[in-house]
């Protein structure tokens, strides 16, 4: 465990990094689509392990993991779309984002890659489908032929139902 | 620290420790001014100890060059030499002065703090500045001793003032020929021509008596004269305006006119005239000219000759003090010394001693020991050469500057005794001294040189001091009642350090990680099972150390309550005063530890607390039948447990139910149906937010915020509080706080999959409990029935909605919990171990569920919730599962 301290500290001065991180997106998926979230967020990726239940959460919030002494709540991102729980697999990973000084996990699918999206090629949601979740949109990135999600994370997870 | 460029680390150090003595000779002063000493004796300890605290400052200070903090604890010291020499008796209005003195201190080092110039602060210095100066002066004026003498307490200060503080005086001064100033110089002219032009210096001759008009009037212009050159620093002049006011006010209108007083007078005149001409040109009124003008020929008012001049009358105060500062002097040089044998070459520890020698020079020379001007003049020398890379500093030189030291240190000992011989050949010393100062090589120097037998001789009476001066350190060592005299001493003697409260966060945080990572590697599955003696060995020797190591680290964070308990002693002190009841403070259990955290949190409930006592609970005097007619506070910590009390009781006149009750039916805080209330229930309602009984809000209370930061700040440590009252007898807070914010010990649990820690101290007991004893109410409560109790069973799946739990509760255990007077069972499938917890706050990001605390990291990684028995047993009755319990 103690291995991966280095990716930990690494992100912590994250103020400097800003320049090469910008418009790095950390891409996912959920089902057959793939979502992206702005990397400077992203402390690090972890797979899954056991999460203990906390009573009286909205079900999308799973419950606490223990990240090197420090527990860190999880979030299913599906549950949290509104989409049908999925069992988890050996692809399933948690994202741990900090964001508000806080860290949460973000429980996905499986994670797919880091990717350069400038900000001229991420259009704003079209307004035709005016479903729950799509609030949770930032804009959807274009790669070549490819579209990917970008999710605000801050609405992601502090926006209540 | 980093919060503005303009404070380094050595300042933010330098305010930290200013605090320090203020916040401790501040109690000391307010129970002085209260008179509960009043068998203070003229040279009692407690004053030389607020007088060096204000002389400790002033030198840092002017390190720093915080020209306002110095002028201030100057003239504070100034008003303290009249009651340490016992010229006076402090009272009340001077402590009052001093304690609004040490605010404005407070108030400058806030602004430093934030970075903002201590010039904002110029209208409090400015006011604070007259009113010393004004207390200062009243002292002077009400003293029958002649003139002259007092002239000899100020004097040395104005050529120059106390060693410590020799170069700053002339600093301070220089740069102020400023607008203030000129403006001050005008203003005096034009009064003292106004002075001059009055009838019975004119015409002399033609007057009989003194005119009571005139009288008033010099008396008012001197005063308002004498408060500005204060106030600028001015003290020749000052002093010199002092004695006009002090002729004048022997003045009165049925006295004849005496033609050698008006001369006196208008001589003195002529000598301020002068002084002011001085302070013009040169801008400070220090010339030796314009002070000698004054000397020789000084004649007191009431005419009696009085020839001595202060240079030559070395008065008992001046020798006093001025043996009390080398003698302070010398320890510090005796401690560079010390260092500079170990570090020769160390530049700083060289001008340092070069700093004290020069000290002892001037002070030594101004009360006219010529040896020992000499002496150090010579040791200046060597170290001028030294600094100034002519020569190398060898160990002859040092042993030299050694042999110095203690000369001076046995010739000052000498004369504290009384005697005046000399039993040291100084001559050997003069020509070893010369030898090194006129160059000769270091071979040259060991065969003149006998200062081994010299110093032999010397360390005998070094020893002897040595000694007293450790017991003095053993009857008070750590108790934080002393302050080391001097700033230097201060400095070395200091066995703390002090270290930012997030670094040892960040200690604590890593002891309490690695206890978990203890528990990773010794309960490992993939050791378990297996026989390792070895690794047991070596595992249990690991625990122990770790388990140290977490008290200890937990333990650094714990501080003495009483910071906290002295703050309050001002606040009953000017509480009182203005209320105008007389009120007692008592503490108790000063000693106790409390974490810093707490101590923080409960530093603005208690205050609250006080306030309320003395404005809402204790009455005036002609109210206080029922009581004794003087009003007490008694503020008392203790541990009890794993909890701290910290209790405030007065003896005043308790809650008024009924008016509360009133009140509160009135504000709708209670609705009609929730009557009748239960007494405690009446005192939980002054909780309430925006709660107040009063009509009138006072400066100090009324507004129904107080009470409720208690609560808030309580609950944020997870204290609770408790009212007792009753009615004419009194009132008492309890506040309960838990020891430690940071680790408990707890029972972990097995309920269904998930595991849970119980505080061990919520635990009554555990029970294994047979079919029979299990009671069931038709709304479905099941009751445990157990040495003629019955309590109400919690199933923790039940009330968080987290499935059905099916045991039947003779297969599980029932574990007993109490909090304040509500029992429960709690209703669990298998106790796994005892372990101590480091409790981890859950994430801001999640919200705050009732009945759980916080939670933990277990030996194997896996989270574990600790419950908060408080409140789940109200979440229980929330859902209406467990009814008031039962005794029968």
């Amino acid at each position: 465990m103690l291995d991966e301290h280095d990716v930990f500290t690494n992100e912590y001065d994250d103020e400097e990094d800003e320049d090469t991180l910008k418009d790095k997106y950390l891409t996912f998926f959920i089902g057959k689509e793939e979502y992206g979230v702005a990397i400077h967020h992203v402390i690090e990726v972890i797979g899954m392990q056991k999460i203990t239940p906390v009573p009286e959460m909205p079900d999308y919030l799973k419950g606490v993991i223990n990240l090197r002494g420090q527990v860190v709540p999880v979030t299913d991102v599906r549950l949290r779309f509104g989409m049908e729980e999925r069992a988890y697999t050996e692809r399933t990973c948690i994202i741990v984002v900090k964001i508000n000084e806080s860290f949460v996990g973000l429980v996905v699918d499986s994670v797919s890659d880091v990717l350069d999206i400038p900000e001229d090629r991420i259009e704003p949601v079209p307004k035709v489908n005016q479903r729950e979740s799509n609030r949770y949109i930032m804009g959807m990135g274009k790669i070549l032929e490819d579209v990917k999600i970008i999710l605000d994370v801050q609405r992601l997870l502090f926006d209540d139902q | 620290m980093e919060k503005n460029s303009r404070i380094d680390e050595d300042l933010s150090s330098f305010i930290a420790e200013s605090r320090e003595i203020l916040e401790e000779i501040e109690p000391k002063l307010v129970k002085i001014g209260e008179g509960l000493d009043s068998s203070l004796k003229p040279d009692d300890e407690t004053v030389n100890l607020i007088f060096r605290g204000f002389h400790t400052i002033k030198g840092t200070a002017a390190f720093y060059q915080l020209d306002s903090v110095v002028s201030l604890a100057h003239k504070a010291e100034t008003l303290l030499e009249f009651f340490r020499n016992g010229t006076e008796t402090l009272n009340a209005s001077c402590t009052d002065v001093l304690c609004q003195t040490m605010d404005v201190m407070e108030h400058i080092f806030v602004l430093i703090e934030s970075g903002e110039p201590e010039g904002e602060a110029q209208d409090k210095i400015r006011s604070v500045m007259f009113r010393l100066t004004g207390r200062i002066d009243a002292i002077r004026r009400k003293n029958d001793e002649p003139v002259a003498e007092e002239g000899a307490v100020l004097e040395p200060e104005m050529i120059s003032p106390d060693p410590c503080a020799s170069d700053i005086t002339g600093e301070v001064v220089q740069p102020r020929i400023g607008k203030h100033v000129r403006i001050c110089i005008l203003e005096s002219r034009i009064m003292m021509k106004r002075i001059m032009g009055l009838s019975f210096i004119e015409a002399p001759a033609g007057l009989s008596a003194y005119r009571e008009d005139e009288i008033e009037i010099c008396n008012d212009l001197f005063r308002i004269m004498g408060d500005s050159a204060g106030f600028l620093g001015f003290e020749n002049l000052q002093t010199h305006l002092g004695k006009a006011l002090d002729w004048v006010q022997g003045r009165n209108k049925d006295m004849d006119v005496k033609s050698e007083d008006v001369e006196y007078f208008t001589d003195l005149c002529n000598r301020i005239f002068g002084i002011l001409d001085e302070i013009e040109r040169s801008g400070s009124d220090k010339n030796k000219d314009t002070v000698s003008i004054l000397l020789p020929d000084d004649v007191p008012y009431n005419s009696a000759q009085k020839v001595e001049t202060p240079f030559q009358d070395r008065t008992e105060e001046l020798t006093a003090l001025f043996l009390s500062e080398s003698l302070s002097i010398v320890d510090s040089l005796e401690k560079s010394l010390l260092l500079l044998r170990d570090e020769r070459l160390n530049r700083v520890v060289q001008r340092d001693i070069l700093g004290f020698f020069h000290k002892l020079k001037g002070s030594s020379g101004i009360m006219g020991f010529e040896d020992m001007e000499a002496l150090c003049e010579k040791a200046e020398y060597i170290l001028e050469e030294v600094l100034d890379e002519l020569f190398f500093i060898d160990v002859w030189d040092v042993k030299a500057l050694w042999a110095v030291t203690r000369i001076i240190r046995q010739d000052l000992i000498d004369m504290e005794k009384g005697g005046n011989e000399r039993p040291f050949d100084r001559t050997v010393v003069m020509a070893i001294l010369h030898q090194i100062t006129s160059g000769k090589t270091s071979e040259e120097k060991e065969n003149g040189i006998k200062l081994p037998e010299m110093i032999q001789e010397l360390s005998h009476e070094e020893k002897n001091r040595n000694e007293r001066k450790q017991e003095n350190e053993q009857v008070a060592p750590d108790t934080g009642e002393t302050i080391p005299g001097g700033f230097e001493r201060r400095k070395m003697d200091r066995r703390d350090i002090r270290v930012s409260i997030e670094k040892l966060d960040e200690l604590i945080n890593l002891v309490g990680e690695l206890v978990i990572a203890e528990n990773m590697v010794v309960k490992n599955p993939d050791v378990l099972g297996l026989e390792l003696e070895n690794f047991e060995r070596a595992s249990a020797h690991l625990r122990k150390i770790v388990k140290d190591l977490q008290e200890v680290a937990l333990a650094v964070r714990m501080i003495p309550v009483s910071g906290v308990f002295r703050k309050m002693i001002r606040l009953v002190h000017d509480l009182s005063a203005k209320s105008d009841k007389k009120v007692h403070l008592k503490l108790l259990g000063e000693d106790t530890e409390i974490d810093k955290t707490v101590a923080e949190l409960i530093s603005d409930p208690l205050v609250h607390l006080v306030r309320n006592a003395i404005d809402h609970g204790i009455q005036k005097k002609p109210d206080r039948k029922m009581n004794e007619p003087d009003g007490w506070i008694v503020l008392e910590a203790r541990h009890e447990g794993g909890e701290v009390l910290v209790i405030v009781k007065d003896n005043g006149q308790g809650l008024d139910k009924d008016r509360i009750l009133e009140k509160a039916l009135e504000s709708g805080i209670v609705k009609q149906n929730d009557l009748p209330l239960s007494d405690k229930e009446i005192n939980e309602l002054i909780f309430h937010p925006g709660f107040s009984t009063c009509d009138d809000v006072t400066d100090f209370s009324g507004r129904g915020v107080g009470m409720d930061v208690v609560k808030q700040n309580l609950e944020k440590i997870k204290g609770r509080v408790d009212v007792f009252s009753r009615k004419g007898r009194g009132c008492s807070f309890v506040l309960r706080i838990p020891l430690t914010l940071a680790i408990i010990d707890g029972m972990l649990v097995r309920v269904g999959n998930s595991s849970y820690t119980i505080p061990l101290l919520s635990i009554r007991e555990t029970l294994q409990v047979s079919e029979h004893q299990v009671t069931t109410t038709m709304d479905g409560q099941e009751m445990v029935f157990v040495r003629d109790q019955m309590i109400p069973v919690i199933r923790l799946h039940d009330i968080y909605g987290m499935g059905r739990d099916d045991t039947d509760i003779d297969k599980g255990l029932v574990v007993v919990v109490e909090h304040q007077d509500d029992v429960a069972g709690l209703l669990i499938h298998d106790i796994l171990g005892e372990q101590q917890a480091v409790i981890k706050g859950m994430s801001g990001y999640m919200d705050q569920v009732l009945g759980i605390s916080g939670c933990t990291i277990l030996g194997d990684g896996e989270v574990s919730l600790i419950l908060d028995v408080g409140g789940l047993i109200q979440k229980a009755q929330i859902r209406g599962m467990v009814k008031e319990t039962t005794v029968h």
